[in-house]
């Protein structure tokens, strides 16, 4: 039996008695992609759970109102999108700090996770993302990790091809800098 | 074509990068996809009927015409003829001072219905205590005693 696909769903979800069981597949079928961007961005995993959970929220919320001429995983990547921008200037905000202090802090959160089984490169790699802007961070993630289009990564951040590519190269460069350059905290 | 000629310009932009597999290093706590779907499901609540677009309609109505009802008694109520003061004073002057001087409070209100809150009061105050609260209440006493 194949999963239904999205068009279906969303039939389902408009009738009375299949809103629930159609909102549970969605969540079933897009949790890990987003699941997935979202620990990108938030790092660490209790807040990477609450922050999606408040995305499928705002999803229920605002299904009824979605257009079908959107595609829905893009729909639901933009709400991810924005809960994580949120998210991250909510901590920055609430800590009263810098963004150094917020990016010291997911690093921290990073080495101590018991949740992320990456080798020293690929730890050395997520810290050099980590020190990104958070929408220059998301750009990156989802060029480089998720491999989308510029065309979709429009459509979700609501920024110019131009704009994104421009912020992609930028990111790339800082990126490239901070993996060849001498680790000096000597973490592993 | 798009996707090589991207993956080129990555390694001749960030070479070390460009070297780095992509991977997933990432992962979630254990069953977590499993229980999180119900744990959505729990959140956005019970299965519930909608309410039919009549009633939703009514529900709003209701309240409007509630707030327009109890505007339009009280601007009858205020267009309503007065009671002239004259009569009020009439009525007031019926008794004279003999028949206020008789009157038995506790006995006029023993014929109501329920129990009369007079009965139960006694004034059961002592001279120096009168003549505090009179002090307090900067009462002249002469005026209650010396009658004309």
């Amino acid at each position: 039996m194949t999963d239904p696909d999205d068009a279906e769903l969303l039939a389902r979800f408009r009738t009375e008695d299949g809103r629930h069981y159609a909102f549970n597949l969605i969540v079933r079928k897009y949790q890990r992609r987003l699941y997935g961007f979202v620990r990108r961005m938030v790092t660490d995993p209790d807040e990477s759970q609450d922050v999606l959970q408040n995305v499928f929220l705002k999803a229920w919320n605002g299904l009824d109102r979605f257009r079908e001429d959107a595609q829905l995983f893009s729909w639901l990547y933009r709400i991810a999108h924005n809960e994580s921008i949120t998210h991250l200037g909510r901590m920055r905000r609430g800590l009263f700090v810098s963004s150094d202090s917020v990016i010291e802090r997911l690093t921290t959160t990073l080495d101590s996770s018991e949740h992320f089984s990456g080798d020293v490169i690929q730890r050395k790699l997520q810290r050099a993302v980590m020190k990104l802007p958070p929408k220059q961070r998301a750009v990156f993630t989802m060029k480089y990790f998720e491999e989308m289009k510029y065309e979709q990564i429009s459509g979700i951040t609501g920024t110019s091809i131009g704009a994104l590519k421009s912020s992609y190269h930028i990111a790339v460069k800082k990126i490239e800098e901070e993996l060849t350059r001498p680790d000096q905290t000597n973490r592993p | 074509m798009e996707d090589r000629h991207e993956h080129e310009e990555l390694r001749r932009l960030a070479p070390t990068l460009g070297g780095i597999p992509k991977c997933a290093p990432f992962v979630a706590p254990d069953a977590f996809f499993a229980h999180f779907p119900h744990r959505v499901q729990a959140l956005v609540g019970t299965p519930e009927r909608r309410p039919a677009a009549w009633w939703r309609r009514t529900a709003i109505a209701l309240p409007v015409l509630a707030v327009l009802g109890t505007g339009a008694w009280w601007l009858g109520r205020k267009e309503a003829a007065p009671v002239p003061a004259t009569a009020i004073a009439l009525q007031a002057t019926d008794l004279s001072d003999e028949d206020l001087e008789t009157l038995d409070l506790p006995e006029l209100l023993a014929g109501a219905d329920g129990p009369s809150p007079w009965t139960d009061v006694h004034l059961d105050l002592s001279e120096a205590e009168l003549l505090a609260y009179a002090e307090h209440e900067g009462l002249d006493l002469t005026e209650l005693t010396d009658r004309p």
